[in-house]
């Protein structure tokens, strides 16, 4: 089914369907609500989201291994830390700080160890970036069709990182002439490991011991991780205990297990830079919009090559484009957040947004991803999503 | 206009350098490692096979370890296969150990490193080579009387050694180098001490 047929049915549905009555206005609360008679409660020593709001919460794929971001609750760039997607290979790690060590050796002047005091003396920055998993949106490259925002693009989170800038720490040890490849060993039950080239690590890799304003969440390594800014979240090492230069890739497991299965059979390795991608939020598949009226379309774009440049949302399945706005700062390998008024008047339609990066690469259509990477690739799926509004208001999957 | 403005963007450049390596260097943080905390922690395999440990397994013995460690997650399968699918990534893909791994080193590190993820780091070395030797007779990759050592698993010829290339590509949707495993291309550079 293509979206103009998908769109035209549904339209036709919705002139067919006599005008329903207004719904009826529901008494509003009383005028002196019981929390202006009462005393408020203490104050927690560490604050919890509203009980309210019990139902944001990530959802577990898998109990240890895999954990969504719900994106569709997401109110602004930053997903919360309890929120932040979590992609695990042995679990979550406990790491006492006081007892966690890094080790630089291999192709260095001096290999040195580093307790967590040592790298918190280092000079340090805070950056902000997103980290989305090769893997999210992997059912969609066979055409599978999710049942939230949060299962087709929830692997994919950003904060506020801060830490040790990696050529700080690599200047110290003294990389010697032919390292090219470092490999990062995290300390959890995998022995989780992959090498990256060491450009990247001169280039923007941070050694992150903090997140949004505190340490780092145990689910995100806590108390180390790496960090390398744009790159399939698979590289950023958490739990981070050895840093190992070479001369070539390590061809380590997880570097043979994320390369990218081509079509003709050939993988394709150090293919790590995550692609231009926007998702529309709010609405998305599983909301319900009410009263005929007016809306706003929200969502989040990023890429792993630099700053967003550009947002153009659809109404129509991608017959007519018009811009977002951009919501600042708008920073680079980071979420940038868009919205873009919509009125809703019982017509059926389908909405998508389409991004731009400072390079020029605009996200794809379906189309021309699966020309070029065939349907078995697993990873970097970045097409362009729809969603489909009925006169109802209901919000389901629309054909990509 | 240009000479001013590239010649004010070396010197802050520099200074910028400058200035972190200085920092770095004053700090004097960090404690040199010794010889033997380095070998202690350095525990991986690398494609050449530098890095195993001694130690010798036959397939029939990785046999009766694969049925009660391995088997009960790898065929229910809340794990990958290990086997089969060889001579499959052309056409509709079945990765397993077998048919996708380029070389055997890396198979023994992982399930050294990794596996059972109830115990990892549990089973001996020459557990390990068993396991290897059992999975890659599955497959006649090597024969049912294959014993793997820390000599001869680097021999092991995998079904898609000639199967990676390294080839970053920033745009998802962009031409692709063309190459396959049967034309291929230079085996990819492995091994990483001298």
């Amino acid at each position: 089914v293509d979206r103009a047929a998908f769109l035209k049915a549904a339209t036709a549905a919705h002139v067919a369907a006599a005008a329903k009555p207004a719904a009826k206005i529901a008494p509003g609360p009383p005028a002196v609500p019981p929390s202006m008679r009462t005393p408020g409660a203490p104050i927690p020593p560490y604050g919890k989201p509203s009980i309210f709001e019990a139902s944001v919460v990530r959802a577990p794929r898998d109990a240890t291994m895999v954990a969504v971001t719900p994106l569709g609750a997401q109110q602004s760039a930053i997903t919360p830390s309890g929120l932040f997607f979590t992609r695990n290979h042995a679990g979550v790690a406990r790491i006492d700080p006081a007892a966690h060590r890094l080790l630089v050796h291999g192709l260095v002047k001096t290999p040195l160890v580093f307790t967590m005091a040592d790298l918190m003396r280092l000079p340090s920055v805070t950056r902000t970036h997103f980290i989305e998993c090769s893997g999210n949106g992997e059912p969609l490259w066979q055409g599978g069709a999710l049942a939230s925002v949060s299962l087709s693009h929830g692997l994919a989170s950003c904060a506020v990182w801060t830490g040790v800038p990696l050529r700080v720490v690599l200047e110290a040890v003294g990389a010697q002439r032919h390292a090219a490849w470092i490999l990062a060993e995290g300390a959890d039950g995998a022995g989780y490991d992959r090498s990256f080239p060491l450009a990247k690590a001169l280039d923007d890799a941070l050694l992150v011991y903090g997140q949004n304003g505190e340490m780092l969440r145990p689910e995100q390594g806590f108390p180390l991780r790496l960090l390398l800014p744009g790159w399939e979240g698979n590289t950023n090492v958490k739990w981070l205990r050895r840093l190992e230069l070479g001369a070539k890739p390590f061809g380590e497991r997880e570097e043979l297990h994320y390369a990218e299965l081509l079509p003709g059979g050939m993988s394709r390795e150090d293919d790590s830079v995550m692609q231009t991608k926007s998702i529309v939020t709010d609405p998305s598949v599983g909301d319900r919009l009410g009263a005929h009226g007016d809306y706003e379309v929200r969502g989040f774009a990023w890429s792993g090559s630099g700053a967003i440049a550009r947002v153009e949302v659809t109404l129509d399945g991608g017959t007519t484009w018009s811009d977002a706005s951009l919501e600042g700062p708008v920073l680079p390998k980071a979420f940038t957040r868009f919205t873009r008024p919509l009125r809703f008047d019982g017509a059926p339609l389908i909405v998508g947004s389409r991004a731009t990066d400072e390079t020029g690469v605009m996200q794809p259509t379906r189309k021309a991803l699966l020309a070029t990477r065939g349907v078995f690739s697993q990873w970097h799926y970045n097409a362009i999503a729809y969603w489909a509004i009925a006169a109802s208001g209901a919000v389901t999957n629309a054909p990509a | 206009m240009r000479r001013p403005n590239f010649f004010s963007a070396v010197v802050l450049a520099a200074a910028t350098a400058l200035a972190v390596s200085t920092l770095a260097a004053r700090a004097e943080i960090g404690t040199p490692a010794t010889p033997q905390q380095i070998r202690a922690w350095t525990t991986e395999v690398l494609p050449d096979g530098t890095g195993l440990p001694a130690g010798r397994g036959s397939v029939a013995e990785g046999e009766v370890l694969y049925e009660t460690r391995c088997q009960p997650c790898h065929e229910a399968p809340i794990a990958p296969a290990l086997f089969g699918g060889v001579g499959s990534l052309a056409r509709i893909p079945t990765k397993s150990v077998n048919s996708y791994y380029p070389d055997a080193p890396v198979v023994f590190d992982y399930i050294r490193r990794a596996m059972p993820p109830t115990k990892p780091g549990s089973l001996t070395a020459s557990q390990v080579y068993t396991l290897c030797a059992y999975v890659f007779a599955q497959d006649a990759i090597v024969p049912e009387s294959a014993v793997m050592s820390e000599t001869s698993l680097p021999k092991v010829v995998m079904p898609n050694r000639n199967g990676f290339m390294l080839a970053p590509n920033p745009q998802s949707s962009a031409p692709l180098p063309s190459a396959s495993p049967s034309t291929g291309p230079a085996p990819l550079p492995r091994g990483n001490r001298p």
